[in-house]
């Protein structure tokens, strides 16, 4: 559909790096401990603002924490949150749409029931309720996060193994007497693949999102921890005399998330051509 | 037509049944709401009456059928809290909700399908690019922090709108327009996604080749094809809406559905819990349907199918 306009998103490429880097080296990058707390700095502004000091460059929160290294040790739950989540659903999801395609049946009937009870049922509600029973923690963020993500994975998965397994190339090992697992794994997955990969960087995109959203209400990986919905629910209260404390880490979300979806745009344009949106 | 329909409605029961089984038995893995309401001084007896009087002394799945009996006679149950009929409280919610929900897709539709519009047939240059970077820009905001700022902006520095609350059309301006954002950079990148492959089309040909101006050719034979998706997506946006604007809602202090429930969970109030969860999956499924249904009639090719 767009014609050639597969050039990479070098920008987004280059950004994206950076930010892993940081997530990865964030102790030897943060000028000072996370948790920090100086009550007789609060809110001390950014460098460039009246007051503010290139010590702590991007200020302080309402406890005197400094942001930035706040923000750089956030965006290793972000990261590890979106990849782990997408990973642990995409494999369910690709599990379950390989094995409902092939099979057909009674389980396909039930799996793919169960998917649209889950479509329908609203997410954040859904997410609230399942983190007020497990209760706060990275594994069960990451759990619940995942939960969601399986549903689009088994349904493209599905789709695929439908139209593929009545294809020759399929028959063709078939005949030559190859197992069922050897035909999926080996010989339907692969070309799954593209889509997957398009699909799944679409949702490490939604799920940092989300993974915000869960902190931001306080049902994240904990009240305390220095991640990015966190500091933007942490800075509400202040938003008129230090709108810095939200401000600067829904930046970095917006950041991360547009290089990531740059980058998904370009797989999509460049490994599935018939793929829009 | 009419066994397709009956299908999706079946199907369309059968995920709201599941989802009524699934809030039932996930609100009462959330603890004991007698812990709750009843005062710390409230002696066993009390508390086992409390828990008698709302059933909750039952095994589960006796609680799950007698829910089931009262709903079939439309009858949601007592909130825990408010001591009121759950569907009341519901129906005092609701409208909030959908001006909210509506205003917001209103506001990205009359953006959205000229941007994509004018992106398309601009295919290519500044405009085009811009569009879409900025439509990207959309899609990867996270709301709540969105709406924040708008508040610090456009409340807070400029004074312009009140930044909460609930009352006439300037209180619903900022939340709206926060949750329009998502939608918009959507519809945007749809619609003009839409336009490109119809303009491709044979039919597009002919009617330039009878000579009608670039205007009509856009406006009359492409744009009106170029909809349809639109339909499905703004469908799915409306479900979404109804059910997904919690934090919007919980950031403007906006009297709807989803702060609602989000305090319900808090208080452990289970009967308006399971209520407003299953009166969102059902608009979310009906929106649904109703969407596929539009679908066939505007686009008779997929009856066919």
């Amino acid at each position: 559909m767009n014609g050639g306009k597969t050039r990479a998103p070098i920008g987004a490429i280059v950004i994206l790096a950076c930010i892993a880097a940081v997530a990865v080296f964030a102790p030897w990058l943060a000028p000072e401990n996370p948790e920090e707390i100086v009550l007789t700095r609060r809110l001390a502004p950014p460098f460039w603002m009246e007051g503010g000091s290139i010590a702590h460059a991007l200020g302080t929160d309402s406890l005197g924490r400094d942001i930035l290294s706040r923000l750089i040790f956030g965006s290793r739950v972000s990261l590890i949150v979106g990849l782990v989540a997408v990973a642990a659903g995409a494999g369910v999801g690709i599990a379950l749409g390989l094995v409902t395609g092939y099979y057909g049946g009674v389980l396909d009937n039930v799996i793919m029931r169960i998917g649209d009870v889950q479509l329908a049922f609203p997410f954040i509600l859904l997410a609230i309720a399942l983190m007020a029973v497990l209760g706060e923690g990275l594994g069960n963020v990451i759990l619940v996060l995942s939960i969601r993500s399986w549903v689009p994975y088994a349904r493209m998965v599905r789709g695929q193994v439908l139209a593929l397994k009545e294809q020759e190339f399929v028959q063709a090992v078939r005949a030559i007497g190859a197992k069922d697992w050897r035909i999926t794994v080996k010989h339907i997955l692969p070309n799954v693949a593209a889509p997957v990969i398009v699909l799944a960087s679409f949702s490490v995109a939604r799920t940092i999102i989300a993974e915000a959203s869960l902190s931001f209400l306080g049902l994240g990986v904990g009240v305390s921890a220095a991640t990015w919905g966190a500091m933007i629910s942490q800075g509400k209260d202040y938003l008129t005399d230090a709108w810095w404390i939200s401000g600067f880490p829904g930046l970095a979300i917006m950041i991360t998330v547009l290089s990531i979806n740059l980058i998904g745009d370009w797989l999509r344009d460049s490994l599935d051509p018939s793929l829009k949106y | 037509m009419g066994g397709y329909l009956a299908r999706r409605l079946f199907s369309g029961a059968l995920a709201i049944l599941g989802i009524v089984i699934v809030v039932f038995v996930l609100v009462r893995m959330l603890g004991d709401p007698a812990a709750l309401m009843m005062p710390p001084e409230a002696t066993k007896e009390e508390i086992e009456i409390f828990r008698h009087a709302y059933g909750f002394d039952h095994p589960i799945h006796m609680q799950l059928v007698d829910f089931m009996k009262e709903l079939a006679r439309g009858d949601l149950g007592r909130s825990l809290r408010h001591d009121e009929p759950v569907m009341n409280m519901i129906m005092e919610r609701l409208p909030a909700t959908l001006k909210l929900s509506v205003t917001a897709l209103v506001f990205s539709l009359i953006l959205a399908v000229p941007l994509g519009v004018i992106a398309a047939i601009h295919r290519g240059t500044f405009w085009d690019r811009a569009t879409m970077v900025i439509a990207m820009l959309g899609q990867s905001v996270p709301d709540f922090w969105l709406g924040l700022m708008l508040i610090y902006l456009a409340g807070v520095r400029l004074r312009l709108v009140p930044i909460s609350g609930y009352g006439g059309f300037s209180h619903l301006i900022l939340p709206a327009l926060t949750l329009s954002v998502f939608p918009l950079a959507r519809t945007t990148r749809i619609v003009r996604s839409a336009m490109l492959e119809v303009l491709g089309q044979d039919y597009i040909r002919t009617a330039r080749s009878k000579g009608l101006s670039e205007r009509i050719v856009t406006y009359k034979h492409a744009l009106k094809n170029a909809l349809i998706p639109v339909i499905t997506v703004v469908g799915l946006d409306l479900g979404a809406l109804l059910g997904g604007a919690v934090i919007v809602e919980t950031i403007f202090a906006w009297p709807g559905m989803g702060r609602l429930v989000v305090q319900a969970l808090d208080n452990r109030d289970f009967p308006l819990v399971q209520g407003g969860v299953l009166v969102m999956a059902i608009s979310y499924v009906g929106v649904n349907i109703l969407v596929d249904l539009l679908y066939s009639i505007v686009d008779p090719r997929i009856r066919c199918n």
